[in-house]
């Protein structure tokens, strides 16, 4: 009796144990990741889709234009730095002027950004996800991607898109002497107030072929900048893609051509020890 | 004497600043007066219908068939009254988008989901929505919501102070702004029947609109006025009561009606692609239905619902999703399983329905494409494999073809 109570206390202690040790994340990546991207050398980024408004005393909201382009070509600068460094080739490609000339292609775009919706919603489902089980999602956006891969020739494509909003100074005063009240009549010592603004960022790698999503990341901020979707890319793993299966290749070719060129050398450098170097022609 | 509790207090606080902000006199724009545009805030939310335009653009969500514009266009820009003064120019355009809805801005752009146009029986009833969509524009309602609106919030926000940022305050203003719409929208209808009458369209129509509307299951998509019960039946009986006062009846007969069944048919298979995709397939399934008692013998009939009743079989959830919304029900566990239950039989469905297609047309590919990914569910992966190389090996490449392939090697795999 004894032992089967301090069995059952062994065994919650291990579960809180566990569960406090178990570290969750935001990213979900495809089960078969691995293998897949080292097919994938090329990727373009799709125009993020970048939302950002003021939120204003009137309820007249207005969207901050300049700042969604700033932020947009700033999203596009830290993506790209990012896929770079991982060993992808980064296509550049005019999606503007393919948008103007092909409303087929922009409405294909924007099917590719609903499909990737409705696939985070599964992804996503409120379920916590630990960072070991992060790779054992098999979440395809089907044929939505395809026209993508078409006219860019990019074998995976950046999906992303950013919200942000920012209150405005009669606002912020409005949440502050809220704050202030509400603190004043529960007595506290401190004001809770809403932040003055906020940030959130969904990225998705997809491949253009398949359509299934290889690795996706979500992040929010408190400030309107880009640091969200560097942190979320950060998370980005280090698989081997094609790129550098190939310069893997190459480099196990060189330092095998090497090693035998050197023993070809040491060879030739033996049987020729005396013979004269050009250079000692002179 | 019993201290005011800080809810009622706010609330007080709420209605006084809501009785202080009254409507603005705003003139419509047959009136002439030269006050359009000149208002900031007027301008503000025509900056943001242009730009609001230009999304839909870069998202291609405009349906660019040149026939299709002209001929709406055509018809719409008929029904535009004589305006005063500076005004907007009117342009009419089709949103690839199943859902029963129709919207104006305030910049004189009028929007039609295809899923309403597909609805519409004749040009009489085609006219009666475009008509109603004008007259929000020449009423200038966009603007007296958006003052409506300033009012509201600002109201809301006082009152949210006075409850400590509790965010209560909000509801009762969300309220508010529901029943403006309601006023404007029976406003609207008035006009319309008196657009309609001056260019002889049977008004007969537009009371059958409503009847119409009223048959289609869609009660719960989106907040379109075209969309919701109990707002058309109340509609349907102001209409009523509006030709009654009016002592008008145009009886001017069915217009042009080869030329708009032609338009309809186009925009109902894009009404239909969109419902499929978006995972609508009962909806889907009534609009096949509708289009192929018009249009018997037709194997794209019997594609489409091989389509619907494959995809049902691969997403039996979403289609228990559908169903809920569709009847008002709670997605339980039991309804989910009553759609799970269903995979074979509507698996066999669809493959009859393909079978079918094929017999009509033996050389369409894409029915291919369906048998191919109806096999590859039940996993019978020679037969998957034939109908998808079938698909593939198309003279022109078909647009998904990097996708077919993708199954084909991961079926070369198993």
């Amino acid at each position: 009796m004894r032992l089967a109570t301090i069995g059952k206390l062994l065994v919650l202690i291990s579960v809180i144990f566990f569960t406090g040790c178990a570290t969750y994340t935001s990213v979900r990546e495809h089960s078969a990741l691995d293998s897949v991207a080292k097919n994938i050398q090329t990727v373009v980024i799709a125009p993020p889709q970048v939302n950002i408004e003021l939120r204003v005393f009137t309820g007249e909201n207005e969207p901050l234009t300049d700042k969604e382009n700033t932020i947009r070509e700033q999203l596009i600068t830290v993506a790209q730095r990012r896929l770079k460094s991982e060993g992808l080739e980064v296509i550049d490609f005019d999606f503007a002027q393919a948008i103007a000339n092909d409303d087929d292609f922009a409405f294909a775009l924007t099917q590719a950004k609903e499909a990737l919706n409705k696939a985070e919603k599964d992804l996503y489902n409120g379920k916590s996800v630990a960072l070991e089980n992060k790779r054992q999602f098999n979440v395809s956006l089907g044929p939505a991607v395809n026209e993508i891969a078409e006219q860019t020739g990019a074998e995976a494509v950046l999906l992303i898109d950013y919200y942000g909003f920012e209150k405005s100074a009669g606002l912020k005063t409005k949440d502050i002497a809220a704050g202030v009240l509400l603190a004043v009549l529960l007595g506290g010592s401190s004001a809770a107030i809403a932040p003055p603004s906020g940030s959130f960022v969904d990225l998705a790698l997809v491949d253009t072929a398949s359509g299934d999503i290889l690795w996706t990341n979500r992040r929010g901020g408190q400030i309107v900048d880009t640091s969200i979707a560097e942190h979320a890319l950060n998370e980005l793993p280090d698989v081997i893609w094609e790129g550098e299966v190939v310069a893997d290749e190459t480099a196990e070719f060189i330092e095998k051509t090497d090693i035998e060129n050197g023993a070809h050398q040491e060879e030739a450098t033996t049987n020729n020890t005396e013979v004269a170097l050009p250079s000692d022609a002179s | 004497m019993k201290r005011l509790s800080p809810i009622l207090l706010s609330l007080i606080a709420y209605a006084l600043t809501a009785c202080v902000a009254s409507t603005t006199s705003v003139q419509p724009l047959t009136i002439d007066g030269d006050t359009y545009l000149v208002e900031k805030r007027e301008q503000k939310i025509h900056d943001l219908a242009e730009n609001a335009h230009r999304n839909m653009l870069t998202k291609g969500v405009l349906y660019s068939d040149i026939a299709a514009n002209q001929y709406l266009n055509r018809v719409g820009t008929s029904l535009v009254p004589n305006l005063a003064g500076h005004a907007p120019e009117f342009n009419f355009f089709i949103v690839k988008n199943a859902s029963i809805n129709a919207f104006a801005m305030p910049n004189g752009n009028i929007y039609l989901h295809a899923g309403l146009l597909a609805n519409l029986s004749n040009e009489a009833q085609l006219a009666h929505v475009l008509a109603h969509e004008i007259a929000h524009v020449v009423q200038r309602h966009s603007y007296i919501d958006r003052i409506d609106t300033h009012n509201t919030v600002v109201a809301a926000h006082v009152a949210d102070l006075l409850l400590f940022g509790t965010g209560l305050a909000y509801i009762p203003a969300g309220m508010n702004l529901a029943s403006y719409s309601r006023d404007q929208e029976e406003e609207s209808d008035t006009l319309a029947l008196k657009y309609v009458a001056a260019k002889n369209y049977n008004m007969r129509e537009s009371i059958k609109l409503f009847q119409q509307l009223n048959e289609v299951k869609h009660t719960k998509e989106t907040a379109s006025v075209w969309s919701s019960h109990p707002l058309s039946s109340s509609r349907y009986q102001h209409s009523l009561d509006s030709i009654e006062k009016s002592h008008t009846m145009s009886d001017g007969g069915i217009i042009n009606q080869e030329i708009y069944e032609e338009f309809r048919q186009l925009v109902a298979r894009l009404s239909i692609d969109r419902r499929i995709s978006a995972q609508q397939y009962e909806l889907a399934e009534d609009a096949v239905l509708r289009e192929a008692s018009v249009q018997k013998n037709d194997s794209i009939w019997q594609y489409y619902l091989g389509e619907i009743y494959r995809l049902k079989s691969r997403y039996p959830e979403d289609a228990a999703k559908e169903h809920a919304w569709l009847y008002d029900k709670k997605n339980t566990k039991e309804l989910k399983q009553s759609f799970l239950d269903k995979i074979d039989s509507d698996h066999e469905t669809a493959m009859t329905h393909y079978q079918n297609a094929l017999t009509i047309t033996p050389n369409v590919y894409k029915i291919h494409r369906g048998l191919g990914l109806l096999h590859l569910q039940a996993n019978n992966f020679s037969s998957a494999k034939y109908h998808l190389n079938q698909y593939s090996n198309q003279l022109e490449k078909p647009k998904d073809w990097r996708y077919i392939s993708s199954l084909i090697t991961k079926i070369e795999k198993e």
